[in-house]
This record gives structure tokens, sequence and C-alpha cells, in this order.
């Protein structure tokens, strides 16, 4: 009977250890705004850790991981349990940034062999293992880890270096004085920073930074010879905002259990998903973490938290699929029902049929974006007017009259008719165009030099734009008058040229067709195919596809577009996209389904042709996104 | 959408080339008269390109207007110069041509109120280059040397504008009252009237090797 029991309870501890042990998906920190999940690592197998390292997403942790121990190892030697998912994460709050990933882990000692900089640091009161190396700390806990990174952002940091930077070293012989003095004024400034800090998080970190700048204050006063300079404060507040964040991260997840999964319904469900990869990004806390719009939350606070609701259920899932030459991406962007009238209103147009005979076949990209600003400007002004009414602040009233007047006197029709919102745009591929260039001619006998035109040919890119309008008669008067001021604007047989227009070099065409303005450096579009490109226009299968699709259909050809686009103007972020993408050739074709009221779903199809590994081509499409994402 | 496009053109516009020339002149009391053109006639689909941008590579791209004043600055800086006279420039932004000519009382003056312009833009590198007698006469051999054109740290460290470089052209014509006797550089042309010497060379070669600009110019004073 004894062993009866036994037995019994030995299956349960069986069942139950591997029903309710810890998965890495359990150890993805709340703070985690963005989160890609791969399920299907066996996939990963054979990538090298100095390949993966390579990637952006693991940019904040690679430094220490990229050294001689990872050389020639392969995810597979770095002892990962290939049964468990590889989930990358993001998160980004006024204070903090937080980066990581977690794993399974199969085989420790493997792991310790590959990442070999982690030091063991403590066990901790749950039994979790943590190790730390120079910036990163890595959990283990079970069968999973997490290898985690926080760093305080720099805009915190620097506000909380600057308001103590009266430390400045060209202390004058009254210092004492001078430090007594400024300790009030740092106070001052400290309080004055607490009130601005809405994150509870901030206030708390403040107010201990304030007892430990006490503490040097008092340390200073007694040894003023060994001041510290800006920088190694600011170095300090870094570190001790970063072991005061990990511990905040490790408290919450670790030892509390308490992680994005289990607080947030929308990422369990999806990360229970099957597809090989899985995405979450939460717009809502992105949106709210938004630097660019501090003037609206500085000045309309009120509003800003009203804005910030109707923003509060806008986030994108998205699942991925690979076969063996297409990965597949489904996206799902979510919003609430405020946001999402707008949206229904805004995006769910017939297509405009003047735009399909305009795209060539062989046209290397081109993409469609069929929106009625109309719709969408008279639902907004219809959702957003009531939020803005009930406010009494003095700017806010009168920019709501400002709004309302404008709203009545200006005729909706007539100004929605002539710029509709929707347009399309094609790029044609490369052509030669004349340029004319100066040179010097030379006299022989004395080098004297004259200058003379001489032209050359210059490959340009050739492109076609078109918006949807109903009152291109406009465009024809505006042209017809400045025509008459300037030679460099003529009208010729069924459409305008605007002479050197583009960079004071090429000329622009335009035709303006009752139902769409067509701006284009094409010349054999004003030539011959003014009225559309007839049996040359893409395909009654591709058109069938545009009009399944919902306000946006893209397609591209990577060879013959991305590959051949200048990143020298791009900012950093750009570029890593970008570069990303040219390694590519395939075909990507993007569009979007009909809106819902709490839903626009997109599908991503990218068809490769490359030598690289599958893989490899998922990486770079998780990158890209991971990029754009952050 | 206005700068994908920009940017796609840009791209495209590469094969054009830069042409700069100098051209300098000695009277028989030791004066002269300086030139020196940058065309950039066959990159202006380019530069417009760039002009037409915020940014590029993260730095901030002058308006013309900008341009214009910065130009007008040295420009007053010279000016001021003592011994140097007749200042004119000419800048012409549809074809982005850039012209100034001004006239030396001696070249001890010129060499001093380069440098002063020069040192008026603040760049420590360029001072350098500029700090020596790059250009020398004492009414019968004249020493040239172009400074190192690489210490104005130019953007151009893509392949696509090593590219523009190697297309380009630097001509360095020097001019005399009197016949040319003879010349150190190989590559240097005599004109038919013997009064003046050419010098060319692909301005991506001039950057990669300065020295090959240099040549020393002997005339014959008595043959006039």
């Amino acid at each position: 009977m004894l062993n009866f029991k036994k037995s019994i309870l030995f299956v349960f501890l069986l069942v139950g250890t591997s029903l309710f042990a810890q998965k890495s998906e359990d150890l993805i920190p709340t703070n985690a705004s963005t989160v890609f999940s791969i399920n299907n690592i066996n996939l990963l197998q054979k990538i090298s850790i100095d390949e993966l390292v390579q990637y952006d997403f693991m940019e904040e942790l690679h430094q220490e991981l990229f050294d001689g121990s990872t050389a020639g190892k392969t995810l597979k030697d770095a002892g990962l349990d290939f049964d468990q998912r590889l989930n990358i994460f993001y998160g980004k709050d006024k204070v903090y940034e937080v980066t990581g990933f977690s794993f399974g882990i199969k085989n420790k000692e493997d792991l310790f062999e590959v990442f070999d900089d982690f030091e063991f640091v403590e066990n901790l009161s749950n039994g979790a293992e943590r190790y730390n190396s120079l910036f990163n700390s890595l959990i283990i806990q079970g069968n999973s880890g997490v290898l985690l990174r926080v760093q305080p952002t720099d805009d915190y940091l620097i506000r909380i270096t600057d308001s103590l930077n009266y430390y400045e070293w060209d202390v004058s012989a009254d210092e004492d004085v001078w430090i007594d003095d400024h300790q009030s004024w740092a106070e001052e400034a400290y309080a004055e920073e607490a009130v601005l800090m809405e994150e509870t998080v901030e206030e708390a970190y403040a107010e201990e930074t304030m007892g430990e700048l006490n503490d040097y204050l008092e340390h200073e006063n007694e040894s003023t010879s060994d001041r510290k300079t800006y920088w190694e404060i600011r170095d300090s507040i870094e570190v001790s905002m970063q072991v005061k964040g990990m511990y905040q991260i490790i408290d919450e997840l670790i030892l509390n259990k308490i992680g994005l999964r289990s607080v947030d319904q929308r990422f369990e469900s999806q990360i229970k998903k099957e597809s090989e990869g899985i995405f979450f990004i939460d717009n809502s806390r992105n949106f709210s973490n938004q630097g660019g719009l501090w003037y609206f939350q500085t000045m309309y606070p009120i509003v800003n938290e009203d804005l910030k609701d109707l923003y509060s259920e806008n986030y994108m899932t998205g699942d991925l699929f690979l076969d063996s030459n297409q990965v597949h991406f489904d996206v799902q962007a979510n919003y609430g029902d405020k946001l999402g009238s707008i949206y229904l209103d805004m995006n769910n147009n017939p297509l405009n049929k003047d735009f399909i005979k305009y795209i060539p076949k062989d046209a290397p990209a081109y993409f469609i974006y069929n929106v009625d600003l109309r719709k969408a400007y008279e639902k907004a002004y219809e959702i957003l007017l009531p939020i803005l009414k009930d406010k009494k602040d003095n700017k806010m009233v009168m920019n709501l009259l400002a709004i309302q007047l404008l709203d009545k006197l200006v005729d909706k029709k007539a100004f929605f008719g002539a710029y509709k919102g929707g347009l399309f745009a094609t790029f044609n591929g490369i052509k030669e165009i004349t340029t004319k260039r100066i040179a010097y001619e030379y006299n022989e006998d004395n080098f004297e030099y004259s200058e003379i035109e001489t032209f050359a040919q210059e490959e340009i890119p050739v492109f076609t734009i078109g918006f949807a309008s109903d009152r291109t008669d406009l465009c024809e008067m505006v042209l017809s008058d400045l025509s008459r001021l300037t030679s460099r604007i003529e009208k010729k047989e069924g459409y305008w040229i605007l002479k050197d227009a583009i960079l004071e070099t090429a000329p622009l065409y335009v035709i303006c067709n009752p139902k769409v303005l067509l701006l284009s450096n094409d010349l054999s579009l004003v030539v011959e195919h003014l009225d559309g490109y007839g049996k040359k226009a893409i395909s009654k299968k591709e058109v069938k596809q545009i009009k399944k699709s919902g306000v946006l259909y893209a397609n591209l050809d990577l060879n013959q577009s991305l590959n051949e686009f200048p990143s020298a103007f791009l900012d950093e972020r750009q570029k890593n996209v970008l570069n990303n993408l040219k390694k590519k050739s395939g075909r990507i074709v993007l569009k979007s389904e009909s809106s819902e009221l709490n839903k626009t779903d997109y599908s991503l199809r990218y068809n490769f042709e490359s030598t690289s590994s599958k893989a490899s081509q998922f990486l770079d499409m998780i990158n890209a996104l991971f990029i754009l994402s952050k | 959408m206005r700068h994908f496009f920009l940017l796609v053109l840009l791209f495209f516009s590469l094969s054009s080339c830069i042409e700069i020339l100098d051209d300098i002149s000695f009277n028989a009391d030791g004066s002269g008269d300086f030139k020196y053109t940058i065309n950039l006639s066959s990159s202006k689909l380019k530069i417009n390109s760039i002009l037409a941008l915020d940014s590029l590579d993260g730095k901030k791209v002058p308006s013309i207007s900008e341009i214009k004043s910065k130009i007008g600055d040295l420009i007053g800086v010279l000016n001021c110069q003592e011994g140097i006279t007749d200042v004119v420039v000419a800048e012409d932004y549809d074809n982005f041509i850039f012209k100034i000519a001004l006239h030396f009382d001696n070249i001890e003056f010129f060499l001093l109120a380069m440098r002063a312009t020069i040192e008026s833009t603040g760049n420590v590198g360029v001072n350098d280059q500029f700090s020596y007698d790059w250009i020398s006469w004492d009414g019968e051999v004249l020493v040239r040397e172009v400074p190192d054109l690489n210490t104005f740290n130019f953007r151009m460290v893509q392949n696509e504008d090593q590219q523009l470089m190697k297309s380009g052209v630097y001509t360095s014509i020097s001019r005399f009252n009197f016949p040319v006797e003879k010349m150190s550089n190989p590559t240097a042309v005599l004109s038919k009237n013997k009064r003046a010497v050419m010098l060319r060379n692909s301005l991506f070669d001039v950057f990669g090797n300065p020295a090959i600009m240099e040549n020393r110019i002997s005339v014959s004073p008595t043959e006039n």
C-alpha cells in the first residue's frame, strides 16, 4: 500500500513537474512592450552564434557574447533546449530600457562553455541562480534562462546627472559656502524633478538618489580634494540605476513570478500559437513613451490622457510562417472602438480603377494606398470633438473654436474632392536622361580657356505618383496661369511639362485626368500611355488580388528596387532595415484586409530566391521587424 | 515620399564628376593673378538631391543661403588681407560652378592671405596644410605644390564618392611673362607660346598622392 502511495506520489510529481515547469516564455518581464518569440528553433540549430550575435536584436547583449568563446559554435553547442521557445524582448519607459532573451537550457555546462564571461553571483530565495557578466545578468530557473540587460534611458540619466552637476571642479576657495548654497539648490532642483516625474518608479528612485546625494555631500564636506567629474558621477548614477532596475525585474519576474504572460492576456493568447514565430507589440505603451508627444503631454496633460485612452487597446500581433522558399507574416493591428471607427471609415473604400491602368506590369515596385480622408475627417471630428469639448483650458477652447469655425466655413466637399487621400506610386526602373554640363575648352597656344556646354546621358529612376482627385481641373487652372509667367511650364497634348523640375535637371510631367492627378518623369508614359498601359498594365489576376485587399497593397521586387536603393541619407535604424532587405532577392507582397471595428489584418509574403538558409531568411525578417518596432 | 525619390535620384547620378581648375599668372614685378574654379556642373543632379535633404549621414546639409553666407564670410576675410585686391567671386547655383579671382602684389602676400582665410574656417588640419609655403616664386623659378585635399575632411568616403573623384579632374595652370625654360614634372604640358604650363590629373590620384601635382618651373627673363 505504501509502495502504491509512493508510486502515485511519484507519478503526480512527475506530471506536475512537467505540467507546471516554467518555460522560457514565462521569463519575459512585464516591461517588455515588444516580443519576438521563435517557436521552431530547431530551424536555428545550425546557426552559428557568431552569426546570431550580428543581428540587431542581439546588439544590446552581444558585446560580451561575441568573443573568442563563441567562435565556431552553434546554438546547439551552447546547450540550448530546442523544445522551448527562444524569446527576444525589448521595452522602454521613461526611466529604463530593457532588452533580453529567454530560452530553454538542455545542458548548463555547454552553455557556460560558450557564455564563459558569466560568473555565479547568488542563489535567489526561490532557488534560481543568478550569473553576471559586465553588462548582463543571466538568471537560470529550472530548465529555462533569461539573459537581461537593463539600462537607464539617456534622457533620464542626463536629467538626473545634470541636476547634480554643481560638483563641477573649478571650486573656489570658499567652497564650503558654495556647497551649502548649492545643496539647497540641488534639493529644489530635485523637488522640481520629482513633480515632473509621473512614474512612481521615478519618484522612488529620485528619493533614493537624494539620500545617496546627501551621503555624498557629507562625504565631500569631509574631504573635498577628491571630487568626481561630471562623467564619473553620470557613470555612478548609471551603474546604480542598472543595479536597482535589475533587482526590480528579478524581484517581479523571478521571485514573484509575474511576467508579461501572466499580466497580459493578449500576449498569453499570442504566445500559445504554434506558428514558427510570433510577435507582440504593445503600441499603447509605445504611444505613451513617445518623446515626440512631449509638447502635447505637457500642454494638455488631461487631453493627452484621453488620447492615451484612445490608443489603450492598440497593439499588434503577428504570426510568422516559413515554407521552403517563402516567409509569410500575418499581422493583426488591434485597436479600440473609437479609433477603429475612424479606421473603418478611412480604410474601407472601393479601389480607384484609374490607379490600376497606370501601373505597368513590369514595374519593379508599386504600392496603392486607398484611403478616404473626408470620411476619416468626419469620423475623427465626431469622436474627438466631444473629448476635447470637455476641457476648459484657454488654449484648448481657442483651438477648438478655430477647428469648429473652419469646419463650418470650409467647403469640405470641394476640399476633400481635390485631395481625396488615396494615392499610388510606381517605380518603373532606370532610364537615361540627357543632362547639360559645363566643360572647358583650352587654347593650345596659351592655355586660355572658355566654358562650353556639353551633354551627357545620366541614369535616373523613373517613377509615377497618382493622387485620387475629382478636381484635377484646379491643377490645370494653376498650371495654365503659371505658364504665363514662366517658359518652364508648357502645355502639351494631354499633359503639362515642367522643365528641369526634378532637381533642376529632369522634366516632370503632369497629367490632369478627371479622376486622378499623375506626376511622373517617365517620358514613355506621356508619349505612349496617356490613357493608361492597357494590356501592358498589371494583370487581371493581380487586380483581383488588389481588389480583395484593404487599404494597402504593395508589391516589390527586391532585386530591381531595394538592392539599388541608396542608404546614405537614411538614419541608422532605416539603414539597418534596408541593409537587411538588400541582401535578399525575391518578391515582397504586402497587403491589408478590410478594416474591422477592432482590427485590421495585414499579410506580408516574401518569396525568396536566396542561396542563404531558411533560418537566415527567417532571422533577417525578424530582425527587420525588430528594428522597425524599436 | 519626397525623400524616397530624391534618394533614388541621387544614387543614379554618381557617374558624374568634379573639376577643379587653378590658374596662376605672374607679372615681371612679382605681382600676379590667381583664379580658382570648382566646377560641379556634372554633379548637379547629385548636389540638388543633397541640398533637398535636411541631413546626410546624420549631419545637417547646409542650405544654399548658408553656403552663400559662408562664402561671403571667406571673401570678406580675403578682401581684408594686405596685398590682395580685385577679389571677385562668381557663384553659379544653376550649374554649381564657383569661381574666385584675385590680384596679389607678391607671392608672400598671397600665401599669407590664403593662410588667414583658411584659419578663419577653424579647420585645424587644413591650417597645418597651409602653414608652409606651398608655392614660391623668385622671378625665375616657380615651385608649386597642391595642399593635401584630404585635410579638408570632405565627406566622400563611400565607394560611390571615390568613383566620383576618379572621374574628376584637377587642372593646374601656371602662366608667365617669360618663356619657360624647363619644368620638373614630366606629365606637365607646355603651351605653344611656351609661357604657360598645364598639369592635369585625376582628382582621385591628387587626393591619394598630392605630390603628383608638384612642379618646379624655370623661366628665362632674358629671353623676353
